[in-house]
């Protein structure tokens, strides 16, 4: 028991330290908190306030194919086989704790950890006990049938990522596929009622979890065979996993370098970027950085389109950008608004390349702080290459649709210009701010939304100009004129930013 | 003849870590000069301040007669820098990385082709050219790093823990190499924890301790800073002057006390 504890203990001072890396992570997480009780406050009324006028007992089929999806989710999961943490590795697999005590201690650190995420599940439970006014034996019963359940995915999860480490034979990854078609094909009746399979006539723990729970919201008890079910499978998943925990596990485990599952660090990043490149390098190795005589301008922007065909950035985002276009191609909204949306949210490309760019570029950055290299030429080099790419991509698909669509596509390019301009140079000057020292274990997420927030308010004035000229519908010289106007005001912030970006870069520590 | 490098009363804090204590230290042209210290004693922060990727809290740096303060850009122009742990451009081959260190560096095409083409001879890295970095070992990449820090040929190389990593072949290289630079009168100054390494490699080392350089010299005079026998090696002075320092007899005596 004391293994046990020492290693929980352990466990989660790692998860407690990659929280409170940053205050602003520690933030990130009571806004979550915040949200999703106000969330889920909302939806306990809502949902209580329902069940007054329906019998929830009809809603069996649709329950258990919630928690089937949970299960198979689960499933899948476990594909990954028995993956432990790489400090782990070196710290406990070399001491006598056994494998029984490491398993025990992390579905206890595992549990911990999630009954964060849990809290709007059990608030949910609490608002609806307290707005049905189900007496306290109800209320604890429904609280322990959630919990078991729990318990019965976690179980199950656990034994299979082991079985899965131990027998490599691709047999058992087939059973378990079939296993997750079993779980979701009675789905098949909500698209298809003539469907002949359902939920409620299959022996599924799904089924019996559903059962029992929707009973008991009834103010029912639950079915005998429900009960006893759900007991049999809760017993069977134990079984396995106490058969399981027997194996000497420590010598299939797989090691990921992480300390936690939220681990935002730039070192997993880091490592999440190098296998980025062993994946998309292949197809950038012919487009090479040569001796070829240019400006070092001209070489430091193939440079970073260099970076970005190899870590698969390019790829990202025009992969986005082609979903967008078929969305807009085959969807029923109106095609201008969505050109619209388009232009304004072709702010996130320089968002995804500058974040990748702070990943990829940041260890390496040295090469280039101790050279005579002034960074004002090479921010400016860097800044034209995000340009260059965060306005081609949209301008392209902007083009296809308006040429499909015959509409009126003038502004929507011109503000796919600005906000290209204005978004790299924001989100740039917020990164490059985010690698002093003091700021450096800011999460990403953070540094991203205040990019947002820079670059929405800088561009205001071209919101601006753009909804005159939708109000007013100009003419097309108009828009050009405007569209002049909006291109000005953004190299000027663009040339504000830059020497800011000069300015902050020169204080970058390493 | 003006020193290459001039450290004045040179002050580091991190929070309420001092790591810094006033050094001062002056590195003669020519000459391979040798920065030894235990763990944690200023080696890195030292050099990361001289290089430009550190701010100094207060303190002078004289590069070739440049004020690295007031002209931030100009003093780069003569050193070369290898730093302890290294993280290169993996998405870059060698070749391209060697490109780039030399553009960004202002070397003329011509002069990066021919000193790329001999360095990576010199380190039989000829066949990994292009090759992603990402796919280089520990080794090569320590190669390659001291390659790129070569190809502007600075007056000064900066090398942080030089050797450690590198196969016994390549260590000969690069003492080779360093030996041609200072014959062409270049100088190269390291800083290592390996004492044997400094007392074969080096013409004068300083000691650093806490923070401040306890001793500077070549291996005679600190013989007898440290009141040592003529044939007392590198590591039986180094041993002496730190457990000599003042500070560290605090330290000793404050660690007794709490025990």
């Amino acid at each position: 028991m004391r293994q046990v504890l020492n290693v929980y203990l352990v466990k989660i001072k790692a998860v407690l330290g990659a929280v409170r890396a940053s205050r602003i992570n520690l933030l990130l997480m009571y806004l979550y908190l915040l949200g999703t009780s106000i969330g889920s406050f909302s939806l306990g009324i809502g949902l209580s306030q329902s069940l007054r006028f329906i019998n929830p007992i009809a809603f069996i089929d649709e329950a258990s194919a919630l928690i089937s999806a949970f299960l198979a989710v689960a499933i899948t999961l476990s594909f990954r086989g028995f993956t432990v943490f790489d400090y782990e590795e070196s710290l406990f697999f070399t001491s006598t704790i056994t494998p029984r005590a490491f398993i025990a201690a992390t579905m206890l650190s595992d549990l911990t950890v999630f009954s964060i995420f849990l809290i709007p599940l059990f608030l949910t439970l609490w608002i609806f006990t307290t707005m049905l006014v189900l007496p306290l034996t109800i209320a604890l019963s429904l609280l322990a049938t959630v919990i078991l359940l729990l318990i019965f995915i976690a179980f199950i999860k656990q034994s299979l990522s082991i079985l899965i480490s131990i027998r490599r034979e691709p047999m058992l990854r087939f059973i378990l596929v079939f296993l997750i078609a079993l779980l979701l094909l009675p789905a098949t009746s909500f698209i298809d009622p003539r469907f002949p399979l359902r939920y409620r006539s299959l022996p599924y723990p799904s089924t019996f979890a559903a059962e029992v729970l929707l009973h008991l919201l009834s103010r029912e008890a639950p079915p005998t065979t429900s009960l006893l079910g759900f007991f049999l499978y809760l017993a069977f998943s134990t079984t396995l996993l106490i058969i399981c925990s027997g194996r000497d596990v420590f010598r299939y485990a797989r090691p990921i370098p992480f300390y936690s599952a939220f681990d935002a660090s730039m070192r997993m990043q880091t490592i999440k970027m190098k296998r980025s490149i062993s994946a998309f390098s292949r197809m950038g190795m012919k487009f090479t950085l040569d001796l070829k005589p240019s400006p070092i301008s001209h070489f430091l922007m193939k440079k970073e389109l260099i970076r970005m065909v190899r870590d698969g950035s390019l790829f990202f985002v025009t992969f986005l950008y082609a979903i967008i276009l078929i969305i807009g191609l085959v969807g029923e909204k109106a095609p201008s608004a969505w050109i619209l949306v388009l232009a304004t949210y072709s702010l996130l490309i320089p968002t995804m390349l500058i974040a990748n760019w702070r990943i990829g570029e940041f260890d390496s950055l040295w090469t280039l702080l101790t050279s005579p290299l002034n960074l004002k030429i090479f921010f400016s080099s860097l800044l034209y290459a995000f340009i260059a790419v965060s306005t081609f991509i949209p301008t392209v698909t902007i083009l296809i649709l308006g040429i499909l669509t015959r509409l009126n596509i003038v502004m929507p390019l011109f503000l796919a210009a600005s906000a290209s301009m204005i978004g790299s140079s924001a989100n740039l000057f917020v990164t490059i701010h985010f690698l002093e020292r003091k700021r450096r274990a800011t999460s990403g997420v953070i540094v991203a939304w205040l990019s947002f927030l820079l670059s929405g308010i800088l561009l205001a004035p071209t919101y601006a100009c753009i909804s005159l000229n939708l109000i007013f519908e100009t003419s097309f010289f108009t828009d050009l004129l405007f569209g002049a106007l909006i291109l000005l005001y953004s190299y000027v912030i663009f040339k504000l930013l830059l020497e800011r970006i000069e300015h902050k870069a020169l204080s970058i520590e390493i | 003849m003006t020193p290459i490098l001039e450290v004045y009363d040179l002050w580091k804090s991190y929070g309420d870590i001092q790591a810094l204590r006033g050094l001062t230290l002056r590195v003669e042209r020519g000459e391979i000069f040798g920065l030894i210290g235990p763990n944690g004693a200023g080696k890195t922060t030292t050099l990361t301040i001289i290089v430009g990727l550190l701010s100094m809290d207060r303190g002078k740096i004289i590069v070739d007669g440049v004020d690295i303060i007031k002209q931030p850009y100009e003093y780069k122009k003569l050193i070369g820098y290898v730093p302890e742990s290294i993280s290169l451009p993996e998405y870059l081959t060698l070749e391209e990385f060697l490109i780039y260190s030399g553009r960004i560096r202002n070397v003329p095409n011509e002069l990066i082709r021919k000193r790329m083409n001999y360095y990576l001879k010199v380190f039989e890295l000829e066949n990994k050219r292009r090759s992603l970095i990402l796919s280089l070992s520990r080794g090569m990449r320590q190669k390659a790093a001291i390659a790129a820090a070569l190809i502007h040929d600075p007056e000064l190389l900066i090398l942080d823990e030089p050797l450690v990593g590198i196969d016994p072949v390549g260590q000969h290289r690069i003492k080779e190499i360093f030996s041609e630079r200072i014959k062409e009168g270049k100088t190269i100054f390291i800083s290592t924890h390996m004492l044997d390494t400094a007392e074969r490699m080096c013409s004068r080392v300083a000691v650093i301790h806490w923070g401040r350089i306890v001793a500077s010299g070549d291996l005679s005079t600190l013989r007898g800073i440290a009141r040592e026998g003529t044939d007392a090696t590198l590591e039986e002075v180094f041993l002496k002057l730190t457990e000599e320092s003042e500070e560290f007899n605090l330290w000793k005596a404050d660690n007794e006390t709490s025990s």
